[in-house]
């Protein structure tokens, strides 16, 4: 079998990181990734993009305010009685 | 179908969902309202994080709720109550956001790794994280990732706001966006590598 190149490790890195592969392929992208220091790079940075979406939607979020609740409330009880 | 009385006059929505639509279709007014008041919550919690503005959430909870009892005679009793407005909400919130990005958007191909013959990919950067700027405050962070999410092409942002931020399964959301399971892992690879560019274009040392 052919070893994987930079854009076989890469164009399938989600497997590898959801951790979905067969224990073959994973060593094949293990062995790659052992001498290669610009897929170490992308895989690291695939990460923590995926960390930095979730965290900049998720994250620190305050609860909505009462307020707006009980507005949004309103709103939408009377647009159902007037529909 | 009645909802049971409480002792202050407020109406409690049946836990059962045949009852709930039964219940609701009836446009019993008091029935409406506490099944809003059940729900909003929930609601306007997805819409805030697809959508970041309170504000904009508030609408598209708004858009939800219409399209939510315009509907409610297609309800299909193989699903759940929770599950449909869920998916009301999830697309009311979309939309918006749609309408909001589409003058940032960039194109996917533009965004995603390119090759040499050999394999190699080209133009490699050294890694980075967002920790690394240093200056940069946390919140200012959070906005700029926003920012570069809304310069995803749609169909691109839709995938990797319900699967990494909702973590809405594939199946889940292939059935939210009315697209196959296999589309749908597609495009979030894809995403991920075009939002890694984007942050890369503000992150890299």
């Amino acid at each position: 079998m052919k070893d994987l190149n930079c854009r076989d490790v890469i164009e399938f890195l989600d497997d590898y990181v959801g951790g979905v592969q067969p224990a073959t392929v994973r060593h094949e992208f293990d062995a790659h990734l052992a001498e290669c220091p610009a897929c170490v790079d992308y895989l690291t940075t695939y990460r923590e993009t995926i960390r930095l979406c979730r965290a900049s939607c998720r994250e620190d979020l305050p609860p909505a305010s009462a307020e707006v609740e009980r507005r949004l409330i309103e709103a939408i009880v009377s647009a159902r009685r007037r529909a | 179908m009645q909802g049971k009385q409480n002792p202050d006059d407020s109406v409690d929505a049946p836990a059962d969902d045949a009852a709930l639509v039964g219940w609701l279709r009836a446009s019993e007014p008091a029935a409406c309202e506490a099944f809003v008041r059940r729900e909003v919550g929930r609601a306007l919690a997805v819409a805030r994080r697809l959508l970041g503005s309170e504000a904009d959430a508030a609408d598209a909870v708004q858009d939800a709720f219409a399209s939510f009892f315009t509907s409610l005679d297609r309800f299909r009793r193989d699903a759940r109550l929770s599950t449909w407005l869920h998916r009301i909400v999830v697309n009311a919130a979309l939309a918006r956001r749609r309408a909001a990005a589409r003058r940032h958007e960039r194109t996917i191909d533009e965004l995603l790794p390119t090759y040499e013959p050999d394999g190699h990919r080209q133009g490699v950067r050294p890694a980075w994280d967002a920790s690394g700027a240093a200056s940069l405050e946390r919140e200012e962070t959070r906005a700029i990732v926003r920012r570069r999410i809304d310069e995803l092409p749609a169909d691109y942002r839709d995938v990797i706001m319900l699967r990494d931020v909702e973590e809405m399964g594939t199946a889940e959301t292939a059935a939210a966006l009315g697209v196959t399971p296999g589309a749908v892992k597609v495009r979030l690879h894809r995403a991920r590598q075009a939002l890694r560019s984007l942050l890369e274009e503000e992150f890299a040392p």
